[in-house]
């Protein structure tokens, strides 16, 4: 890349004078603060910042030493692999088999040469036994494997990954890790762009750290592994080790539990999806929820949030045992998607509907750092911003129970650190707060306990987490 | 338990007679008395519970019309809309099950009926979201539920909140969908191959005759029915 600038049509300049040298086989990881433009760096790449998303690029582009700014985008994915953040927005074939094969097809390589491959390629990688599964039904990190494998049956020599843990668990990001080690053996050229960096330490090369669309500094490995962790957190990046738990359980001081879970039993028709689960949380307790991807945690919390009726078992809140609908009332459930829990026109009707009084609105969004954009429509704001509105409706929902699905996937350091500091600010409160999480880092950071829910011959428990 | 695997270019071709039905024959007795057949087309593919909701549902709704019928202008406008509904049942008997099938055999069975690849590729988008936006219209209904402003008594507000949220999530997966499928070659010129078995069978010949010639009879009986009128 030489002195590459890129403004988007919409008049925001992401890129400011870029000069990067990627050799060939070498390891690169992109970091900064969200909005630092290390996401269209890696657009600029693959082309889709000008082909696709549109805008004005300075400077020039050079694949293989071959300039991409003429070139079709289909051309550019002839060179450069690219693998997104969300894995459920980029397949597109229902089986697994077909979604590996749709790039392949699309290049029109050999019937024959696609299924050799296919083969061959999923089995070096122990996927065989999903290829006849639905990619719908696949976790996340399964449907990414997939978009990896996609890529490789043609045989690309360039990766341009943008934050492809995100959405990953613990176990998920292992193998992307273990993936991207195979790479690297393979000679492949990989830039991949994070905020989880702990996995990827003993792979990079270097790393570039990027600030308001620069390239602030270049390090490499044993440059990046010397910075103290003050450091990096000023940086707004995230660990490099992997995190370990070291949580202070504070059990409850006197009183009864704020959440008594008692044989809870769930399941559609015949299909148990869990049983007998037993669980408890005190006042102020922060506690999260682990477990492997489609276990049932989600599930658990749509049942304690009266989304779902529990077949068994019984719940009470603070003593008493409301009926599941009036648990609607009782607790607030953050769920995933935060574009689809607002509904306001504005970033103060959105606090305002459904309560009686706007009293206190406006230091709640003071305090998540909101209060600047008040006026603006939901839609309009960043990811992390849509976080934190649904966070603030939250809080001035005032239940005793608030429970947050994923409250920190695609966070960078400094988000993340915003988020602790609100979970604080609540459990100081009295509030009992349960996360699910996959973010070992952001558990390691802000809760008190961790349970894992666990299946062993078909009894389903929460286990106190054992790192 | 009888099941048929028919080739997806035939069905088409059966979803093709349908909607021509839909727009062609204006008597709604004899428009209707379609979903006998197809109940027949989808129980060999062993759909035949999803086919006995749809008849039981339009026996239903001409119930209501017949009685609604002759009730006064207000239950007229009732009748309207169920003669409407109605109306769309054997469409969605045929084009249901279409929104099960793999969006790349889809991309091949059009391909091969030579249809004109600007025309269908918004029929592939339209099949890869229709799992998404059923997943993100509960994941709405719960965080309304939540947060207690979910109102049957204001249906227009409700919808509002529903629909806004789907629209601005849906525009925003399908830009990452389709900023994914032009990185991996959907756009390039020239053949594409496939890895899937098409093959069109005896069984498909037999579909396609029948559709096709039903579809003929029925327009040829409301031609009649028009004269004795």
């Amino acid at each position: 890349m030489e002195n590459v600038s890129f403004t988007y049509e919409q008049g925001q300049t992401a890129l400011k004078n870029i000069t990067l040298d990627v050799k060939k086989g070498e390891f690169l990881v992109v970091g900064g603060k969200s909005g630092c433009g290390k996401t269209t760096l890696g657009r600029v790449i693959n082309g889709l910042a000008f082909g696709f998303y549109r805008g004005k690029l300075g400077g020039k582009v050079l694949v293989d030493g071959e300039d991409t700014a003429g070139m079709a985008l289909w051309e550019i994915g002839e060179r450069v692999a690219s693998v997104f953040q969300d894995p459920s927005s980029q397949f597109f074939a229902h089986r697994v088999r077909d979604e590996i094969a749709f790039a392949a097809e699309n290049y029109g390589l050999e019937k024959e040469i696609i299924l050799e491959r296919l083969d061959r390629i999923t089995a070096e990688l122990g996927m065989a036994d999903l290829l006849d599964k639905d990619m719908f039904s696949l976790s996340s990190g399964e449907q990414q494997k997939v978009a990896i494998v996609s890529a490789l049956i043609i045989d690309l020599p360039i990766f341009v990954l943008d934050e492809p843990s995100a959405n990953l668990d613990a176990e998920g990001t292992e193998a992307l890790g273990r993936m991207l080690s195979l790479f690297k053996r393979q000679g492949k050229t990989v830039i991949i762009v994070e905020h989880r960096l702990y996995y990827l330490t003993g792979l990079m090369d270097r790393f570039v750290y990027m600030n308001q669309g620069r390239i602030q500094t270049v390090y490499n490995r044993e440059e990046l592994l010397s910075i103290s962790q003050e450091t990096l957190t000023a940086m707004g990046l995230r660990t490099l080790q992997t995190p370990m738990l070291s949580l202070n359980s504070r059990g409850c001081k006197g009183g009864q539990p704020s959440l008594d879970v008692k044989e809870l039993t769930f399941g559609y028709s015949k299909k148990a999806v869990f049983s007998g689960i037993n669980f408890e949380a005190c006042k102020g307790e922060i506690i999260a929820l682990l477990g492997r991807n489609g276990i049932g945690k989600t599930t658990f919390c749509k049942i304690l949030a009266g989304l779902l009726k529990e077949k068994h078992g019984s719940i009470t809140l603070n003593g008493k045992t409301p009926g599941w609908k009036q648990r609607q009332r009782k607790t607030f459930f953050v769920m995933q998607e935060a574009e689809l829990q607002l509904f306001g026109e504005s970033v103060s009707e959105e606090l305002a509907l459904g309560f009686r009084t706007n009293e206190g609105d406006e230091s709640i969004l003071e305090s998540l750092g909101l209060a600047d954009l008040k006026e603006l429509h939901p839609a309009t704001l960043s990811g992390g911003q849509k976080q934190r509105l649904i966070q603030a409706v939250s809080k001035k929902s005032d239940r005793d129970i608030l429970i947050f699905d994923e409250p920190t996937s695609g966070l960078d350091g400094e988000n993340m650190l915003k988020t602790k500091v609100f979970f604080e600010k609540l459990s100081a409160e009295g509030k009992t707060i349960l996360v699910v999480t996959h973010d070992l880092e952001f558990v390691a950071t802000c809760c008190h306990r961790a349970v894992v829910l666990k299946i062993k011959e078909n009894e389903w428990f929460f286990d106190e987490w054992d790192s | 338990m009888i099941s048929m695997v028919f080739d997806l270019r035939a069905k088409f071709i059966v979803a093709l007679c349908v909607s021509t039905m839909t727009f062609a024959i204006y008597d709604i007795l004899l428009f209707i008395s379609v979903i006998f057949p197809l109940f027949i087309y989808l129980a060999l593919q062993e759909q035949w519970i999803f086919a006995l909701k749809r008849v039981v549902a339009a026996g239903v709704l001409l119930t209501l019309f017949l009685i609604l019928q002759n009730m006064g202008i207000i239950n007229n406008v009732y009748a309207v809309v169920c003669l409407l509904i109605l109306r769309l049942i054997p469409l969605s008997m045929v084009l249901g099950p279409l929104f099960d099938e793999n969006p790349a055999d889809v991309i091949g069975a059009l391909e091969k009926l030579r249809f004109p690849r600007p025309l269908f590729m918004p029929i592939t988008f339209m099949l890869r979201f229709y799992p998404t936006v059923k997943k993100d219209f509960s994941t709405i209904v719960n965080a309304l539920k939540i947060r207690g402003i979910l109102s049957i008594r204001k249906p227009l507000l409700t919808l509002e909140y529903t629909l806004v949220p789907i629209l601005i999530r849906s525009s925003l997966v399908a830009d990452r969908l389709s900023a994914a499928a032009e990185t991996r070659g959907i756009s390039r010129p020239g053949l594409h191959t496939t890895i899937r078995e098409m093959t069109f069978k005896t069984r498909d010949y037999v579909l396609v005759f029948f559709s096709t010639l039903l579809t003929i009879i029925y327009f040829l009986i409301e031609k009649g029915v028009d004269i004795l009128w």
